[in-house]
């Protein structure tokens, strides 16, 4: 099985109908984030025999309008806590179905979650965008980025004398 | 019947309780591993729920830690992951059943009732059941 973007695309819709009963549709790209607008980012790192990272990033309205459909409450009710927590656990059940398209065994890490306006987000190590598939959840944009780590192999000493 | 549900997310946990509630279970949540032990010899579920992905003690040492001292209690472990090496993992801590996370609003209420059906029926606890994905 290889990750493809109608693997991430039929995983992430298939977390976003079965826990939020929301639709989901591919779309082009989304505007350019012009760094003016709140959006939350949860991470899930990837080790073993893969290694890398997957990332779920919507802007704040459709994390809230999400939570607010997990806790069972009105959107405004829904406190920042709260929005952060469910992106995190969304993006947890995402990678964490993505994980069966790559190479095992491997482990998720628990997922991190950013929350803000303008930041970068940096995966430890070398890494390399491998598949970003953009979607749209009610005319919002959602977007599943996966990232390898890509860190070169460094010779031994023990590899170097023997090249000498 | 009472079902005590682990799990760090409280985004996720409110999902579970609202899949036990309309399957007409009452659902106790807890959302660290230090309460679980508590949580259960207090409240005498019937049967409780585990996440796999738990910090600082994982979902399956729960599982091994629950089972010691409830050996009879129906342990249901859900993950966000499909289960491959973990339903064997599952097995081996001594869970009783298994459920995909994606499967818990429609699928959790019958996997509870399965098990405890079947503990009902032998009084003891069976042997891991797949949930939706396993069947």
């Amino acid at each position: 099985m290889h990750l493809t973007d109608d693997n991430i695309f039929r995983v992430t819709e298939s977390v976003w109908t079965l826990i939020l009963g929301l639709e989901l549709q591919r779309s082009g790209p989304p505007e350019p984030d012009r760094g003016t607008e709140r959006t939350l980012l949860g991470s899930v790192q990837i080790a073993g025999a893969w290694e890398g990272a997957g990332q779920v990033q919507c802007p704040a309205s459709l994390a809230r309008r999400a939570a607010a459909t997990m806790f069972g409450v009105a959107p405004e009710a829904v406190e920042r806590d709260q929005i952060q927590d469910a992106l995190g656990e969304l993006a947890n059940m995402i990678v964490g179905n993505l994980k069966a398209f790559l190479p095992q065994p491997s482990r998720l890490s628990l997922p991190t979650v950013v929350d803000g306006v303008g930041y970068t987000v940096r995966i430890p190590g070398s890494s390399r965008e491998v598949a970003r598939v953009t979607m749209r959840s009610g005319g919002e944009p959602l977007v599943v980025v996966v990232h390898t780590r890509s860190t070169p192999h460094r010779a031994t000493p023990l590899e170097r004398a023997a090249r000498s | 019947m009472k079902v005590v549900v682990a799990d760090d997310s409280r985004a996720f946990l409110a999902v579970v309780q609202r899949a036990l509630q309309s399957a007409g279970y009452e659902a106790v949540g807890v959302t660290s591993w230090l309460e679980l032990p508590k949580t259960v010899a207090r409240e005498r579920p019937d049967a409780v729920v585990i996440d796999a992905s738990m910090p600082v003690l994982e979902g399956i040492q729960l599982v091994e830690v629950t089972r010691r001292h409830w050996p009879e209690l129906p342990i249901v472990l859900m993950a966000g992951e499909p289960f491959g090496e973990l339903a064997n993992q599952a097995q081996a801590a001594g869970a009783t059943a298994y459920v995909a996370k994606t499967d818990v609003p429609t699928q959790l209420g019958r996997v509870i009732d399965h098990v405890l059906r079947r503990r009902t029926a032998t009084g003891r606890h069976p042997r891991v059941q797949g949930g939706a994905e396993g069947r």
